[in-house]
């Protein structure tokens, strides 16, 4: 698998590009800037691009720009995005133009080495990643005037896991539940958020949409 | 000794045209003489020497008058001797055939007798102070107005209004009432200026002048000729016209004595410290008091150079010691200091004493408008300090604005990033190290660095927070509103004009701290934050937070609100704390735009 670092610090890029090398990633190219990244990627067409949010020239949110304005250009790659601080909406934005092969992490996850490579593999797999946190702030964000609020507690966990672009199995184990009673509150959540049947991965994505998509209309300016 | 009348025909042409004032009572004095005149020499069986005499009178007196009044203007002497001058004009209606007209007149006959006594007692400084002075110049009044009716109602005079029986004992009780009265006044204020005169030291003698005698005399003159009237001597007629004498002569005295006596240069000066200190001095006011008070009216005030000699004029032009042939300045001191100084003719002086009397006065006059004018300087200087302060106090918020930012920049992109790379490292080798307790140290710094990058965050959010940095106001608020532990919404009533970075932050932390407060002391179950832009350019950004709990925060009591008031000061906003008892809170910030 190729794929491509965007870093503008110099040895957290060359730390992220040996980690990501010792694990058998073909690391094409890495850049320190937005504008070199989105060129590298049209040159080479990695296979995933993994990039933090601020970056040169604005210091601002020039890597999450790059992110989308490359996915516009190839839908099939992957990227996954690191930002420093929660920003739901900044997620939602990314989320909201497509969620395969998407990823969405506070940047701090890299230090938990085993779950960032996971993460990075469901990414590369098509998943939907997204950071616990900004989760955890989209549920609270929705709680108002939300048909999520009426999932119980439960279901709304699941949800959540669903969200960070776990298997029915990686969830069974994270709630210490059966596999089949995780398929059963995923089944219940579809219905209670009104979702058609079709194939399960396709009403997982909605599922996951329903919430992260309400963003704009909800916050102008 | 006096000083000559300085005015030529010239300035005398200038003063009428330059006092409108003075002209109207001189044309209405005019227009009263020319219709006594026609009136009383169509009037059948009226002698013209019964008329001729109180019209030249009137005359006397308006003129004299006008002349003390224009020129002694905060001296009442002017205007009383034109009231006298009226009441002698009255007077000649009594004579008229016409009834009404004849009875007004019969009513004021001897009104120009009050009027006399009044001058006589209020003279010099024309008013009447002492209580029986102002008694004495009352029963004058009444003797000649109110005791003079039954004589013009039942008077032995056609026409008269109502004749009753006994109308010759009416008269006659009446005719001696008013005699006594009349009579005993002006006695009395001849006796009072006499007592007064020998009681006088010398130098209120020296004011009071020569005609302090004539000031007794007349009275004296005017009550012996009443009573010889009314016993009815033969000499009567000839005493009346000696009292006739004596009273025309009153106006040109009392003009003379006001202008030029002993008293008339003390006069000057009253007036000078009158005007001078009638109205904030300017330089303009302080030449025209001055040329008034010197009698020559291109007379002028300069001022001293300071820190170097001669004079300048009011608009800092330099004037030479002879700014004109004939013309010199005297140099006016104050405190042993020159302050300015005085441009007058060099022979419209007599006398050197009566320059130094109004350079006196003029001093204190310079001396009142320096200070005035450096109180003008001194208020400028402060108005330019507050703004000099409140243009300082928003460098201070910049500078610590800035700075902010610089600090939170460097520890975002430097402290920040090695700490992510050090626990990267560091989780690396607890999962590559051979040696257990390698890998389980290694571990623990790496869970280590996982919470001091917590620590850390929250430390630059205190500081400057990224999302406010990176996404602007609107989203970083609403960054803080998913963190509320109650369900906050976010709204705008329309997009947010960019601010100043200075006022960005302040809102944000203002907003920050307010929903701090509703998350730890209000007991809400919702809170709302609002943005309000201006409608136009300009104007006021408001936001507000707004909350449903208990209410009752008193802004004052540590909320941590009371810092950033002094950073919203420093923006030229305002910050309030709305919090009714069980009603919620809201607070209320605002800032200028741009």
């Amino acid at each position: 698998m190729r794929l491509i670092i965007g870093e503008d610090e110099v040895l957290l890029r060359a730390g992220l590009s040996r980690l990501l090398t010792d694990e058998g990633y073909d690391v094409v190219a890495t850049a320190s800037n937005a504008p070199d990244l989105v060129a590298a990627t049209r040159a080479l067409h990695p296979d995933l691009v993994i990039t933090d949010i601020r970056m040169p020239p604005t210091h601002t949110r020039d890597g999450i720009e790059a992110a989308l304005l490359l996915r516009e250009e190839t839908p099939t790659l992957a990227v996954l995005v690191l930002s420093q601080y929660v920003d739901s909406a900044g997620a939602t934005e990314l989320l909201g133009r497509g969620s395969r092969g998407v990823g969405y992490l506070l940047k701090q996850r890299i230090m938990d080495v085993d779950p960032f490579l996971r993460g990075v593999r469901d990414v590369l797999d098509g998943g939907t990643l997204v950071d616990p946190s900004v989760v955890e702030s989209m549920m609270r964000r929705r709680r108002v005037d939300n048909p999520i609020e009426r999932l119980s507690p439960r279901r709304r966990e699941t949800l959540a896991l669903m969200a960070q672009g776990m298997s029915n199995a990686r969830i069974a184990e994270e709630l210490v539940v059966t596999e089949h009673a995780v398929a059963r509150n995923i089944s219940a959540i579809f219905d209670t958020l009104g979702l058609p049947p079709s194939t399960s991965e396709h009403r997982r994505v909605l599922a996951v949409l329903k919430y992260l998509e309400r963003g704009p209309s909800e916050h102008p300016g | 000794m006096p000083a000559g009348p300085p005015a030529g025909p010239t300035a005398s042409r200038r003063r009428w045209s330059a006092d409108p004032a003075a002209a109207l009572v001189a044309g209405l004095f005019l227009v009263l003489l020319v219709v006594g005149a026609v009136l009383a020499a169509d009037a059948p069986g009226l002698a013209v020497a019964d008329w001729l005499p109180l019209l030249g009178m009137t005359a006397l007196y308006a003129v004299t008058g006008l002349v003390a009044w224009r020129r002694r203007p905060h001296n009442r002497i002017g205007v009383l001797m034109l009231v006298a001058a009226l009441s002698v004009w009255v007077s000649v209606l009594g004579a008229l055939p016409d009834r009404a007209l004849s009875m007004i007149g019969l009513v004021c006959s001897t009104l120009p007798l009050a009027l006399t006594l009044h001058l006589l007692m209020a003279f010099p400084s024309g008013r009447v102070q002492r209580g029986v002075d102002r008694v004495v110049v009352g029963a004058g009044y009444v003797a000649s107005t109110v005791l003079q009716v039954p004589l013009a109602v039942v008077g032995p005079e056609p026409p008269a209004v109502w004749r009753p029986a006994d109308a010759a004992q009416v008269l006659l009780v009446a005719s001696w009432v008013q005699s006594v009265v009349g009579v005993s006044s002006v006695f009395l204020a001849a006796g009072l200026v006499a007592v007064r005169a020998f009681r006088a030291d010398p130098l209120e003698r020296r004011l009071l002048g020569p005609m302090v005698w004539y000031r007794v005399l007349l009275p004296v003159m005017i009550g012996v000729g009443a009573l010889a009237i009314q016993v009815r001597t033969p000499l009567a007629v000839g005493l009346s016209w000696l009292q006739f004498a004596a009273v025309l002569g009153l106006p040109v005295v009392f003009l003379v004595g006001l202008l030029f006596g002993s008293f008339g240069r003390t006069g000057q000066v009253d007036e000078l410290v009158a005007r001078i200190g009638g109205a904030t001095p300017s330089a303009g006011a302080l030449s025209a008091a001055v040329a008034q008070a010197l009698g020559d009216p291109d007379a002028r005030v300069v001022f001293a150079r300071t820190g170097a000699d001669g004079f300048v004029d009011e608009a800092g032009r330099l004037v030479p010691a002879e700014p004109e042939r004939g013309r010199h300045v005297h140099p006016v001191r104050h405190g042993g200091v020159v302050v300015g100084g005085i441009v007058h003719r060099d022979d419209a002086l007599a006398d050197g004493s009566e320059i130094e009397v109004v350079g006196g006065v003029v001093a204190l006059g310079i001396e009142a408008e320096r200070l005035a004018a450096e109180q003008r300087a001194l208020l400028a200087e402060l108005r330019t300090s507050e703004s000099d302060l409140y243009a300082s106090r928003r460098r201070l918020l910049q500078a610590e604005d800035s700075e902010r930012r610089r600090i939170s920049r460097d520890l975002h992109d430097g402290a920040q990033q090695h700490i992510v790379l050090l626990g990267l490292t560091a989780r690396q080798l607890s999962r590559t190290a051979s040696d257990p307790v390698v890998a389980a140290s290694a571990a623990g710094i790496a869970d280590g660095m996982t919470g001091l990058l917590t620590e850390l965050r929250d430390f630059i959010a205190g500081i400057m927070p990224a999302p406010l940095v990176e996404r602007g106001l609107v989203p970083a608020v609403e960054m803080l509103a998913e963190r509320m532990p109650v369900p906050t919404t976010v709204e705008t009533s329309g997009p947010v004009p960019p601010l100043a970075t200075d006022a960005e932050s302040t809102l944000y932390f203002t907003i920050s701290e307010a929903l701090t407060n509703v998350a730890k002391h209000a007991s809400a179950t919702t809170a709302r934050v609002r943005f309000e832009p201006p409608a136009g350019d300009g104007g006021r950004l408001r936001a507000s937070v707004r909350d449903d709990g208990k209410g009752g925060a008193d802004p004052a009591d540590g909320t941590g609100l009371r810092g950033l008031q002094d950073r919203v000061a420093a923006l030229g906003g305002t910050l309030e704390v709305v919090s009714p008892d069980g009603e919620g809170t809201t607070v209320v910030v605002e800032v200028p735009c741009g």
